[in-house]
């Protein structure tokens, strides 16, 4: 069953063929304390202590939040303020100088043979591994794995859709680290108890879903389903209703219609961490847009942009816009002086900026039917700009997921999606 | 290389690609939806006819920049909106109407139909009827002629049948009703060609095409249990279809949602056949929609959107 609305940019996927490959470590690493969906993790150590690659520097405040761990051996050299690239504030990190030699703490791989241990144990080691949801949300994944006892979970679905236009990196970790993928999605499966495991990728991932299915050809409680490409597939409460047909209900989770969704990098994060015992100190990114030197690439977590730029020789003379994500929900960057955090897919150069002139809505109500959550942006947009917040509550801005497809397709190019998350941010108070 | 490095990079809100639209293609398609039609007046009505829609777009092109004086703004006139209500109006007109009539026609509409609630987006009438609805009643004599010379009758399908049951012979074969070579306004008689229209604004989705179907259904279902007989002369003559596919879609007058537009268009039909059958005019779509314009805001307060996830209790 389709979601209603949504749109198709053109899809510019043009590094798809473009091998992941590694980045050369920097000198300089810059990890902030907030780079999860709730409370900012709290320091282990203190400046001028010696850390290993894969040490916990820093462990999480409460349920919500996530474990840190350095990328490379070396010092830490400050617990400063830096910019943040996508609460573009500044927030306490942790800046660590690598020594170059890459020391490495012995990885605990004592949950190789995950099925002889409890969920509980393996959820555990997740939480400790700093694992968080690598598609852009980075919601921390021990909490997704560990849901209450009166929800039970029949379906994990791994989420292979990177809707986005511009972003390669799901589409290559699927092509190759498929096997990867695969047993990640079983480890889930065992932790929640599913009955069932499916894997959607969309049609413009061909040769990433030939490779899945050639895994879980054996596998029979493991199913892979190709998608119409469409923006926002890849959006959990979206894919749900596409895949089962069930409808999250508002102001609800996916564990409420018994599914969890988990993006397909995690999914192989979860598998380095249970099986090699690695935990989150790299991820693949891709670097896309006006630039000469594109591609997918591995870094570490911390890396900050003026050091890929510096190490791909991108020259950016013309470059106007930096964007952390996809072009349809990624944060746009001041300088190059901000870290790549757990959660960024992707790194856009753009040439032009669009405008910020906007005119009057003429109520064409385009944005009305292409709302995947079936809202009146219109209304919302309205009421928001002439700030009457009661009138705002009756249109539901809290259910929009800012996909932005309001805002693409507005023939007077008002800036709807950003006036909803301005309205959430004074309604919340 | 490091060129960039001190650069200060532009910051806006996401999405940063947009679809390549705005107003003025949205606009431009229906005007292009909108030639056929004028075309046909042209063949039909003759070479006045051009002149007649070339002076009311005109008027409403001076109309919307005088406006655009007194309010001391930039020109709005590159939106192409006051064309189209140039148009959409020129298309009411019997097609001998003289020129001057036509102009005040379309200077009200544009500067009390539009322009005085704010311009585009504000007017809560359609403004190309709120002009023909002001020179219905301050012309009434010039607006009943459809007469292409003195000689010949002057009565469209629809006044034969309110007013002159005795002529009813005189009535155009079904045939010519869809082509459109029969007396009546200037764009409204061809059915093919209003149609093509229609469908040019479905394939370029800038209309929802149910709205149109859902009034041309009510005014037929009416229709057929009030005068049977002549149900396809009702259907195929008058604005059924120049209203129907043209000012009931009209985006700014007309309500938002799915649910809305089809409650409109149903209010349309059944007030137009009231004005048919039971009203003193012969045709009722103007005054329908006129109306209905009127509730639009009450129609789209009552047909909020139900939202994902939401769940009846």
């Amino acid at each position: 069953m389709k979601f209603s609305g949504g749109v198709h940019p053109k899809e510019e996927k043009i590094t798809k063929h473009y091998r992941i490959s590694v980045l050369q470590t920097p000198q300089i690493l810059v990890l902030p304390l907030s780079q999860h969906t709730g409370k900012p993790s709290i320091p282990l150590l203190k400046t001028g202590d010696y850390v290993l690659r894969g040490q916990k520097i820093a462990q999480p405040d409460g349920l919500i939040s996530a474990s840190l761990h350095s990328p490379v051996s070396g010092k830490i050299v400050g617990i400063n303020e830096v910019i943040h690239p996508t609460l573009c504030k500044k927030t306490p990190a942790i800046i660590i100088e690598s020594d170059g030699h890459n020391k490495t703490v012995e990885f605990n791989t004592k949950y190789k043979e995950y099925f002889r241990y409890s969920p509980e144990e393996l959820v555990n080691h997740v939480k400790e591994s700093g694992i968080v949801g690598l598609g852009g949300a980075a919601f921390p994944t021990h909490v997704k794995l560990s849901p209450p006892r009166d929800k039970v979970i029949d379906y994990v679905i791994a989420n292979g859709c990177e809707c986005e236009p511009y972003l390669t990196c799901d589409d290559r970790v699927m092509q190759e680290y498929a096997s990867e993928v695969v047993e990640g999605l079983k480890i889930v499966m065992y932790i929640l108890n599913a009955l069932k495991g499916i894997i959607v990728v969309e049609d413009n991932k061909i040769e990433a879903y030939q490779k899945l299915k050639d895994k879980v050809a054996k596998t029979p409680n493991i199913e892979i389903k190709l998608v119409k490409t469409r923006y926002p597939q890849g959006a959990e409460k979206q894919l749900i209703k596409t895949i089962l047909g069930r409808e999250v209900p508002s102001g609800g989770l996916p564990m409420d219609v018994n599914v969890v969704v988990q993006n397909v990098s995690t999914l192989v994060a979860i598998y380095n961490a249970i099986e090699k015992g690695i935990p989150l100190i790299e991820r693949v990114i891709t670097i896309s847009g006006d630039v000469e030197r594109k591609g997918n690439f591995l870094v570490p977590i911390g890396m900050m942009v003026k050091d890929i730029i510096k190490v791909l020789n991108i020259s950016g003379e013309n470059i106007k816009k930096i964007i952390f994500g996809g072009p349809m929900m990624g944060i746009a960057q001041r300088s190059l002086d901000v870290p790549i955090i757990k959660g960024t897919s992707g790194v856009l150069f753009f040439k032009d900026s669009l405008k910020n002139e906007y005119i009057q809505c003429i109520r064409c109500g385009k944005c009305v039917m292409v709302c995947p959550m079936k809202l009146m942006p219109n209304f919302l947009s309205l009421y928001i700009e002439h700030e009457k917040w009661d009138k705002v509550q009756l249109y539901s801005p809290f259910d929009c997921i800012e996909c932005g497809c309001c805002s693409y397709v507005c023939v007077a190019k008002r800036p709807i999606v950003a006036q909803i998350k301005y309205a959430k941010s004074v309604l919340k108070g | 290389m490091f060129g960039m490095k001190e650069k200060i990079f532009v910051v806006t809100a996401a999405p940063h690609i947009v679809k390549k639209h705005s107003v003025r293609t949205i606009m431009l398609d229906t005007i292009i939806a909108l030639l056929p039609a004028g075309v046909g007046a042209v063949i039909f009505f003759g070479f006045y006819s051009s002149i007649l829609i070339l002076v009311s777009v005109l008027v409403a092109i001076l109309s919307e920049l005088f406006v655009n004086i007194l309010r001391k703004q930039k020109p709005t006139i590159f939106d192409l909106s006051c064309i189209i209500t140039g148009l959409l109006f020129a298309y009411t007109l019997p097609p001998r109407l003289p020129l001057w009539i036509a102009a005040i026609g379309v200077f009200v509409g544009i500067v009390f139909g539009k322009q005085i609630y704010g311009g585009l987006g504000y007017n809560p009438f359609n403004p190309a009827l709120i002009g023909r609805a002001f020179i219905h009643i301050a012309f009434p004599q010039n607006m009943g002629n459809f007469a292409l010379t003195d000689a010949v009758s002057s009565a469209t399908p629809l006044t034969i049948l309110k007013h002159f049951p005795e002529q009813i012979s005189n009535i155009p074969p079904i045939k010519n009703l869809i082509i459109g070579n029969y007396l009546g306004s200037l764009g409204e008689t061809s059915v093919i060609l209003l149609l093509l229209g229609y469908f040019y604004l479905v394939i370029k989705k800038h209309i929802y095409p149910y709205a149109p179907i859902t009034f041309f259904i009510t005014v037929l279902l009416i229709t057929f249990f009030v005068d049977k007989h002549h149900l396809w002369v009702y259907f195929f003559s008058g604005g059924i279809f120049l209203g129907g596919i043209f000012m009931i879609t009209d985006p700014v007058t007309t309500p938002i949602s799915p649910k809305g537009k089809i409650i409109f268009a149903i209010c349309c039909g059944i007030l137009t056949c009231i004005i048919r059958f039971w009203g003193s005019y012969p045709e009722g779509v103007c005054f329908s929609i006129l109306f209905m314009n009127l509730l639009t805001p009450l129609i789209d307060n009552y047909t909020i959107r139900k939202k994902f996830g939401f769940r009846k209790v």
